[in-house]
């Protein structure tokens, strides 16, 4: 109730590593060290994520209720008991999306001005 | 060999994993405790599996990577959740300690800036109050003050002012007379003065001298009018040997007083609780000193002189009843017990004395020193020309003009509840009401924030019970008086059979009723009588005396 009144668009910019870990929920649930890793992997391991800064901003996600403690196990035969799993909540969901327009528009943006040939070049490489 | 190697590898790293990972967890508690409760098993279990994702490659310089990193990101997350935990500080415990230490340091840094604020704000919160109080005042003042003057007027038929203005016409400014002053000197003489307090001129005695300590002679007369016939006991040697020493000066007041108007001492209304007031103990002991004369001399079959000493007596005392404050009331009361036990003693009264003791005539002038007072009192309280002196720290505000609205709110306040005390005592037989009834109704409808108030009424009350108690033994005389004339009048040896009026006018309940005993002696007694005026005046209840016949 109190979350469909908020506004995502009031969260925004998100910190670097905020949008990741929102980014690595986006699919599928994850522990901490699911985290970590997907954000690793997908980023070529430009971006990792340390324990402190992790659950630091898990805790301050939880609060906000962007995501939350999932009670469920994806595949408990397979993993550790102990770990826990978040999940996007749905307000999560829609922040996360916020964000990415936002970035999308800024990408639109230095398109126009014809900015983005090197980085098209430079991503190609890559 | 390979595989004694590997073992001694994987010794080696197991080694390194679990003292990694006990040296990052003893990092870990740079974390605030609260946070460290919520995640450092996870935390834990996390650079666990890092550790070992490095050692399964056996890089020492992913190892060192690793821990590089590991250090930065426990720093920068510590520092963040020590900051948000100070900035999210939400329990009691945590804002108290905080504050404690903040204002402490704050103390030791800034002690004359908190000083100052300090300072500020108690000022601002004096002031504050103060205004509250004042415009509190003004409210209540707005309430209360026609209302309460209204009532004032249908009781007296005059304003508070008006009626004020009418005593100080009718007993204006006036100094001692020379009846007085002469009286003085012969009661010094008698080592009996007390000068009046607050005398309005120079050049009076002021200091106290008096045989009390050794000598009272009231106390021997009040003995004696307790007695409940007209047996009178020698008085003690002291006494007699007073008496006899001291003749001349005795005989030389009696001689004053028959030869000069009555003694007339300073009054000055206007300057209220400021005004002069005459000396009780000086008139006790002069009053009681007179009663012992009187007392030996009908003892001794001295009528005349007995007479002519009661007239100097009730002269002094009269000019004490003819003045207005209350207190001077009080003091003739105290006199007229030791008048009376003298009076009833008396062989032979002048029948004129009979309309002497009347009792309407002695209430009326109480109950109007009674309402000088309460009106006296409210000025006192209401004029802002003059500064209260009495309340000692209080006095700063309660003389400034924001005090103003306050004392004439207490002034108000005193005269409502003094004017309900007032109409409670006029307006009911006080017999059937007992004073401590009287002041729990009072109380009851009091403002509690005045303590004046409760000073107003509780002493009307009690002045006013001690006034019936008076009034109730003056009826004693008076009846003692009636049965000796109708005695002596009578022609035949004996009683006559009916005693006329023989109602009470202090208690429409009382009655007095007289009997023949066997011995030929007639026996008066009062009947009826409050059980409170029992309870607050034991000696004087009931009211007994017996009379011998005429033989």
């Amino acid at each position: 109730m109190r979350q469909a009144k908020r506004d995502p668009e009031d969260l925004l910019p998100l910190s670097l590593s905020v949008f990741h870990i929102l980014v690595s929920l986006a699919d599928q649930e994850r522990h901490g060290y699911g985290i970590m890793k997907e954000t690793a992997a997908r980023t070529d391991g430009k971006v990792r994520l340390g324990p402190g800064i992790l659950y630091g901003n898990i805790k301050r996600l939880i609060e906000d209720g962007l995501i939350e403690a999932s009670q469920e196990r994806p595949d408990p035969e397979l993993d550790d008991e102990r770990r826990r799993y978040y999940r996007l909540t749905q307000f999560g969901q829609r922040v996360v999306v916020a964000e990415t327009r936002r970035l999308a528009s800024l990408i639109g943006m230095a398109r126009s001005k014809r900015l983005l040939r090197d980085l098209k070049f430079a991503g190609s490489r890559g | 060999m390979l595989e004694v190697a590997g073992d001694r590898v994987m010794a080696f790293i197991e080694k390194l994993l679990a003292s990694s990972e006990h040296f990052y967890r003893w990092l870990v508690k740079i974390h605030p405790k609260e946070f460290r409760a919520e995640y450092e098993t996870e935390m834990v279990q996390n650079f666990r599996d890092l550790c070992r994702e490095r050692l399964d490659h056996l890089s020492a310089t992913r190892m060192v990577g690793l821990w590089g990193h590991a250090f930065l990101d426990l720093a920068a997350s510590a520092a963040i959740e020590h900051i948000r935990r100070r900035k999210s500080m939400n329990t009691l415990d945590q804002d108290l300690r905080w504050d404690l230490r903040y204002g402490v340091q704050m103390f030791c840094k800034h002690f004359l800036w908190l000083l100052k604020y300090t300072s500020l704000a108690l000022i601002g919160g004096a002031v504050a109050i103060v205004l509250a109080a004042w415009i509190w005042s003004g409210v209540r003042i707005w309430q209360k003050e026609k209302p309460v003057q209204q009532a004032w007027a249908e009781m007296t038929g005059k304003t508070p002012e008006g009626y004020f203005e009418s005593v100080l016409q009718q007993f204006p400014k006036s100094g001692m007379n020379e009846t007085a002053r002469q009286l003085e000197d012969l009661t010094t003489r008698l080592g009996i003065f007390n000068p009046m307090p607050n005398r309005s001129y120079d050049g009076q005695r002021k200091n106290f001298v008096g045989p009390f300590d050794t000598l009272d002679a009231p106390v021997h007369v009040v003995s004696q009018s307790r007695k409940p016939t007209d047996d009178i006991d020698e008085a003690p040697a002291k006494l007699q040997d007073y008496l006899k020493n001291r003749r001349a000066d005795l005989d030389a007041l009696y001689s004053l007083l028959q030869r000069s108007g009555m003694p007339r001492w300073e009054t000055d209304i206007a300057l209220l609780s400021r005004a002069p007031i005459p000396a009780l103990f000086y008139h006790r002991q002069l009053q009681g000193l007179i009663a012992l004369d009187i007392l030996e001399r009908t003892r001794k079959g001295e009528t005349a002189a007995a007479q002519a000493a009661f007239e100097v007596s009730w002269k002094i005392n009269q000019s004490l009843r003819e003045r207005p404050e209350l207190l001077s009331q009080m003091i003739a009361l105290s006199v007229l017990e030791l008048q009376m036990g003298a009076l009833r003693k008396m062989k032979h009264v002048p029948d004129m004395w009979q309309k002497r003791i009347a009792l309407a005539a002695w209430q009326e002038s109480f109950w109007r020193a009674m309402e000088l007072d309460a009106v006296v009192l409210s000025r006192d309280m209401t004029d802002t020309v003059t500064p209260v002196r009495s309340a000692r720290w209080f006095d700063l505000l309660i003389n400034s003009p924001l005090g103003r609205p306050l004392r004439r709110l207490a002034g108000t306040e005193m005269l409502e509840v003094s004017h309900e005390a007032l109409f409670l005592i006029r307006n009911n037989s006080f017999c059937a009401l007992s004073p401590q009834l009287a002041a729990d109704r009072l109380e009851a409808s009091r403002s509690s924030w005045s303590m004046g108030t409760q000073f107003a009424y509780t002493s009307y009350l009690r002045a006013w019970s001690r006034m019936m108690e008076a009034m109730t033994r003056l009826e004693l005389t008076a009846k003692i008086l009636q049965a000796k004339e109708a005695r002596n009048s009578s022609t035949t040896p004996g009683w006559p059979n009916q005693l006329a009026e023989m109602k009470s006018l202090v208690c429409p309940e009382a009655q007095w009723v007289h009997e023949i005993t066997s011995d030929g002696r007639i026996k008066l007694q009062c009947l009826n009588l409050p059980e409170w005026l029992r309870k607050e005046f034991p000696q004087s209840v009931p009211l007994t005396y017996s009379l011998k016949a005429k033989s």
